[in-house]
């Protein structure tokens, strides 16, 4: 029901009770409202309670009067007033009814609008309720990103807090509050990073700009260098007439240094070191570079090319791969332009490097500065990355210019050694006639290069006819070999002065495959010198040498038996014990030769020239006992090189010592050392009638040597001889066995003597005693310089002992005495094994048992 | 090196030599003749500096001691220290000095252990017997006589007499409690038989049989038997080229060894029983070990730094190695 249908009805029942009350019109109105409104209010004073009990009267009332009227309208008794007055009570009773029914509708109404009212109040707490859980759980949220919140900072590698405290000032540290709160504590410690940060990226800065400014100053002092370079070159320019005029080497030294560029590694490694051990220690060595230059840069080009012509055997083509990886590496190597394009390239990537780095720096610190106060733990943390590795590279960096400077230094070195030995040019007039040596010696290593460059382009065009035909598989194999025996045509040759004015010459040679050096040797005696020249093998990757004697002019020592002493293939024996240059020293070797076909490599060892053991450590080489990575290291070099050279020298001092000591006995008188002429008495009346050369065949067949071998106290590289003496009908024969290493080996006797009977060790005890004076006690006979001297003073005691022996031999007293007791002996034997007295005493003069 | 004396020790286990550098090497005979005998255990066990300077030329043995003499004094070592290893000097004696210039050696020493070992016989480079007692360390007598050194000593007697055999070519008998002239002297190279020019007149070697009326002496001349009554030789012991350095009776043969590579056993009258080759060209020593049957040994020294061993006397079975360790 609407409102209005409502009011319409109301109005209604106030029309009819304003009817029943029958007020007036005007009035009825006016009374009406009021009577709403009263009514309205009369609602609210009223007791429903009581309005039920009312309505349940009225109810009851009417009901009654129905039910009386029923009964009498039934029982006929029609009381018509009687009924008139019950309906009338009754119709009465409806007014009360009526208005208790408004009454109960306005109440009804009015219950209606409280709860409606509540009902709205309801919902709005509701609504607000929903609001507060609402915003709860945003707060829980929020709470709850909070608490997952991870903060950068916590992933900065902050100081140590003991640390901290140690360092940081007061001011950032502030103890006293951050050592209660945690949180102060961390942001003290940020600060602190901060400000370290800023501190180390302002050293950056400073470090960077003082090598902006090393740079510049070397950008200077380049220029200044390359200006010089055109002086230099006139001063160089002027100085040659005086240059020609004195035959200085000066030009040819150069040459030689930009020549060294092309050699092999290891040679490249022996050449290097031998001229820094000559400037160093010894003045009295001389380091050149022989061969043909251009030959030796068409091979570094070449050698790739070769290597895959000849390559097409089958078992070879496996293999084929290896050892083009290996060419490169070793072309790589050895190729000079491709060192210098490497390391140029390297160097610039260093600067390119460098250069971005400092502009990264930059904007980083740009951005760091922006972006401060928002992203100040990230930006942090990025700088101190960067910061280390800018710390890291720093130091890097620190080091090359290090290097530079030590460049730098080291041109400006040899710049001023250049202008010292300009000016010792003049100084050296005195030294002309080494000079002049020089120039014989130039004119004759011309002519060495000139052989060997055309019997290398012999040999290189041999090869190429033979690679081009392959015709047959013997061709092949013999190209093979060629192959691997090829030498690099550049080689290192050695000059080494002696103090006697003899000279020692050593030529190195690299042969690439075997990686050994070999070496030439060329012996000019008597002011003269020995020649190796060290070359290298391609193919096999050694070093040989090559030996040559040349006799010069004023050689006066001609002797028969020591004719081989300066021998190339025996002089540089057992430099270092048990080398004699027979046998690669690469062990790797071992299987390639076998894979040509080749067996005995000493079989070309007068081709290739000798790899000795120290002619590799020399060029760096140092190999394995498996063979294992050929890898020059100049240490290797350096470590034997002064000791190499000694023993050289020393080598050349005996032999040529042994020379002389050989033309003396050939002619059967013993030089026995000055300072040592006291050591044997005046009178010696044995004599040398005999001395010549042996053999260890010779030495082997006879028979009272078998101990001396099977004790392995000789070998075959030794140099044998036999010494004759003589006294009256007895007569003495010494084997002489000279080790290659004399005089550090001494030289060792085995003696026989026949008188009447022919005694040896093995049957008189006699003999052995005398060997054993002359072998054992050879210390007595080396006395200051007399060492090379030993083997004429073993001789001489030899000589000496033998006629102790003549002497007090028992002697037949019956028949004539042919042996007369010439010296003085206190004893003639002792002890049980009746000892004779072969021990000399200078002072007495008189003869004793040792 | 050469091995000049050798000597066995009273347990009869171990062997001790001495070359001519003055080592004295101790080698254990026991673990030698072990069935697993390596090459190890033919290595001396103990080796040691017996004199400064020089050779040690002769070794004897007492029960207490070993005594070993040569270049310089006479030295005691003690059996009980060489078996803890750890040899020191007991006692020595000094030869008196005759001249400023010599330097007498001692070539022979002598024990006459039946009597108590108390006496000490050596002979040697000053050509005079000297006798110590052991006990008190006295020099009791002097034999002079000999003109040149003396080679060899032995004992009659049960040391009541001496013997020596000296490079001046003579064999002296001697009373040993007298200093006087020798009861006897005998020149082999005087006998026809006996002498060979070409070797000279030196003594080297002599030895009595058990019933001591035979004597055995040899050298320059051949090694001859010489009957001690009539004191002329008998039987003749030729070896030729090749004097003999050692001489010895053994249970009805005699063993000599000398100038060649070989050790002769002789019958006693003169017969070559049989020649053992051994490794020394020149020998200077042949030893028994008598004290027990198992390590009963006949031991050769020489000129060589293998000391041959042979068990059954006819071989040789294998050779100690005196290679020094001190």
């Amino acid at each position: 029901m609407t409102s209005v249908a409502r009011d319409e009805k109301e109005r209604k029942k106030k029309r009819l009770i304003k009817t029943e009350t029958s007020t007036p019109e005007v009035k009825k109105s006016k009374e009406t409202v009021a009577l709403f409104y009263a009514e309205e209010a009369e609602v609210d004073k009223r007791d429903p309670e009581t309005d039920l009990t009312l309505f349940q009267g009225a109810c009851g009332v009417v009901r009654e009067a129905v039910n009386d009227i029923q009964k009498m309208k039934t029982h006929g008794k029609t009381n018509k007033s009687e009924l008139e007055e019950k309906r009338a009570d009754a119709v009465i009773q409806f007014v009360t009814l009526k208005k208790i029914n408004r009454l109960s509708h306005f109440r009804c109404r009015k219950v209606r609008d409280s709860t409606n009212e509540a009902k709205q109040r309801i919902d709005k707490y509701h609504l607000q309720l929903q609001n507060l859980l609402y915003e709860a759980m945003h707060l829980q949220k929020e709470i709850n990103k909070c608490l997952e919140f991870k903060s950068k900072d916590e992933e900065i590698d902050l100081v140590p807090v003991e640390e901290f405290y140690k360092e940081a000032p007061k001011q950032i540290s502030k103890p006293e509050t951050t050592k209660k709160d945690e949180h102060q504590l961390t942001l003290a410690r940020l600060d602190w990073e901060l400000e370290q940060r800023q501190r180390l990226s302002k050293k950056l800065k400073e470090v960077s700009s003082s090598k902006d400014e090393i740079l510049k100053e070397i950008d200077t002092k380049q220029e200044y260098l390359d200006s010089l370079q055109p002086k230099l070159n006139s001063i160089l320019q002027a100085t040659k007439p005086v240059q020609t005029y004195l035959k200085m080497p000066y030009d040819e030294t150069k040459e030689q240094h930009s020549t060294a560029l092309h050699l092999p590694h290891p040679l490249y490694v022996l050449y290097m070191q031998s001229s820094a051990y000559k400037d160093a220690c010894d003045k009295n060595l001389k380091v050149t570079i022989d061969g043909d230059i251009h030959s030796a840069k068409t091979l570094d080009m070449s050698v790739q090319e070769i290597e895959e012509d000849s390559d097409s055997d089958n078992e070879e083509h496996e293999k084929k791969t290896i050892a083009e990886e290996k060419l490169y590496e070793h072309w790589k190597q050895n190729n000079p332009d491709l060192r210098k394009v490497e390391s140029e390239l390297q160097q610039e990537d260093v600067i390119n490097k460098w250069s971005d780095q400092i502009v990264e720096q930059e904007e980083k610190l740009l951005s760091a500065r922006l972006e401060e106060k928002e992203f100040e733990r990230l930006q942090e943390e990025k700088r101190q990355a960067a910061l280390e590795e800018e710390r890291k590279k720093e130091m890097k960096r620190l080091q090359d210019q290090k290097k530079l400077k030590q460049v730098l230094e080291d041109q400006m070195r040899e710049l001023r050694q250049r202008e010292s030995e300009s000016e010792r040019i003049k100084n050296e007039q005195e030294s002309l006639e080494l000079e002049q040596w020089n120039l014989e010696k130039l004119e004759e290593s011309r002519r060495l290069k000139e052989e060997q460059r055309k019997k290398q382009d012999f040999g290189l065009k041999k090869i190429a006819f033979v690679t081009k035909k392959k015709e047959t598989t013997e061709d092949r194999l013999s190209d093979k070999k060629q192959r691997v025996f090829r030498k690099h045509p550049l080689t290192v040759a050695m000059e080494i002065l002696c103090k006697e004015g003899s000279e020692l010459l050593l030529t190195f040679s690299y042969n690439l495959q075997l990686h050994i050096t070999a070496l030439f040797i060329i012996i000019i005696t008597e002011g003269s010198k020995l020649l190796l020249t060290f070359s290298y093998l391609l193919q096999l990757e050694i070093i040989t040498v090559h030996v040559k004697v040349l006799p010069s002019l004023e050689s006066v020592h001609s002797s028969i038996s020591g004719s081989d002493l300066l021998s190339p293939d025996s002089i540089l024996n057992e430099i270092y014990t048990g080398d004699h240059g027979n046998n690669t020293p690469n062990p790797a070797n071992q299987y390639e030769l076998r894979r040509m076909g080749l067996h005995d490599f000493s079989e070309y060892v007068n081709q290739v020239g000798r790899p000795y053991q120290w002619t590799q450590w020399l060029g760096g080489l140092q190999f394995l006992g498996d063979g294992n990575p050929v890898t020059v290291k100049s240490t290797v070099s350096s470590g034997y090189m002064q000791q190499t050279v000694k023993q050289l020298r020393k080598r050349l001092k005996a032999r040529l010592a042994l020379l002389h000591q050989m033309a003396s006995l050939e002619r059967n008188t013993i030089p026995v050392s000055s300072n040592l002429i006291d050591m044997f008495p005046a009178k010696i009346s044995s004599r040398l009638i005999s001395w010549k050369r042996s053999t260890y065949e010779d030495f082997c067949s006879l028979d009272y040597t078998r101990n001396i071998i099977e004790g392995s106290l000789v070998s075959e590289t030794d140099i044998y001889f036999v010494a004759t003496m003589e006294r009256g009908s007895a007569k003495l024969i010494s084997q002489v066995v000279v080790a290659a290493d004399y005089p550090t080996v001494p030289p060792m006797f085995v003696v026989s003597i026949s008188w009447q009977t022919d005694r040896n060790a093995t049957t008189d005890v006699h003999i052995q005693e005398l060997e054993e004076e002359v072998n054992v006690h050879y210390t007595e006979l080396i006395k200051d310089k007399s060492k090379d001297n030993l083997l004429s003073n073993q001789l001489q005691r030899l000589l000496m002992c033998f006629d102790i022996y003549l002497e007090t031999e028992t002697q037949d007293l019956s028949a004539p005495i042919e042996i007369p007791k010439e010296k003085v002996f206190t004893r003639l034997a002792r002890g049980p094994n009746r000892k004779k007295p072969y021990k000399y005493i200078p002072d007495l003069g008189i003869f004793t048992h040792r | 090196m050469t091995v000049f004396a050798q000597c066995f020790s009273p347990c009869g286990k171990y062997l001790a030599v001495a070359n001519n550098y003055g080592h004295i090497a101790i080698f254990s005979i026991v673990s030698a003749l072990s069935p697993d005998a390596g090459e190890s255990s033919r290595l001396p066990i103990l080796c040691f500096k017996g004199c400064k300077e020089g050779a040690i030329y002769c070794l004897t043995s007492t029960e207490t001691f070993l005594i070993s003499a040569g270049e310089g004094d006479i030295v005691a070592w003690k059996w009980a220290d060489i078996h803890n290893k750890a040899p020191k000097v007991v006692w020595s004696l000094v030869l008196p000095k005759k001249g400023v210039f010599t330097n007498p050696e001692i070539n022979c020493l002598v024990v006459d252990k039946k009597d108590q070992g108390s006496r000490l016989f050596a002979g040697g480079g000053d050509n005079d017997v000297h006798i110590w007692d052991v006990e008190t360390g006295q020099l009791q007598n002097t034999l002079q006589g000999h003109e040149d050194y003396i080679h060899s000593l032995c004992l009659k007697n049960n040391g009541r007499e001496c013997i020596s055999v000296s490079e001046d070519g003579t064999v002296k008998i001697w009373d040993s409690r007298s200093c006087h002239e020798p009861i006897h002297t005998l020149e082999p190279y005087k006998s026809q038989e006996c002498n060979r020019p070409e070797f000279g007149k030196w003594v080297g070697c002599v030895d009595l049989d058990q019933s001591e009326d035979w004597l055995i002496c040899g050298g320059g001349p051949r090694l001859s038997t010489w009957h001690m009554r009539s004191l002329s030789p008998t039987a003749i012991f030729d070896t030729p080229a090749s004097c003999q350095n050692f001489v010895m009776y053994h249970e009805e043969t005699v063993i000599s060894g000398g100038s060649k590579p070989l050790v002769n056993h002789w019958f006693v009258n003169g017969d070559i029983k049989s020649q053992v080759p051994c490794t020394p060209t020149s020998t200077y020593n042949i030893s028994i070990n008598t004290v027990s049957d198992s390590t009963r040994v006949l031991s050769v020294a020489g000129n060589s730094y293998k000391i041959d061993v042979c068990t059954n006397f006819g071989y040789k079975a294998f050779s100690l190695k005196l290679i020094p360790n001190c």
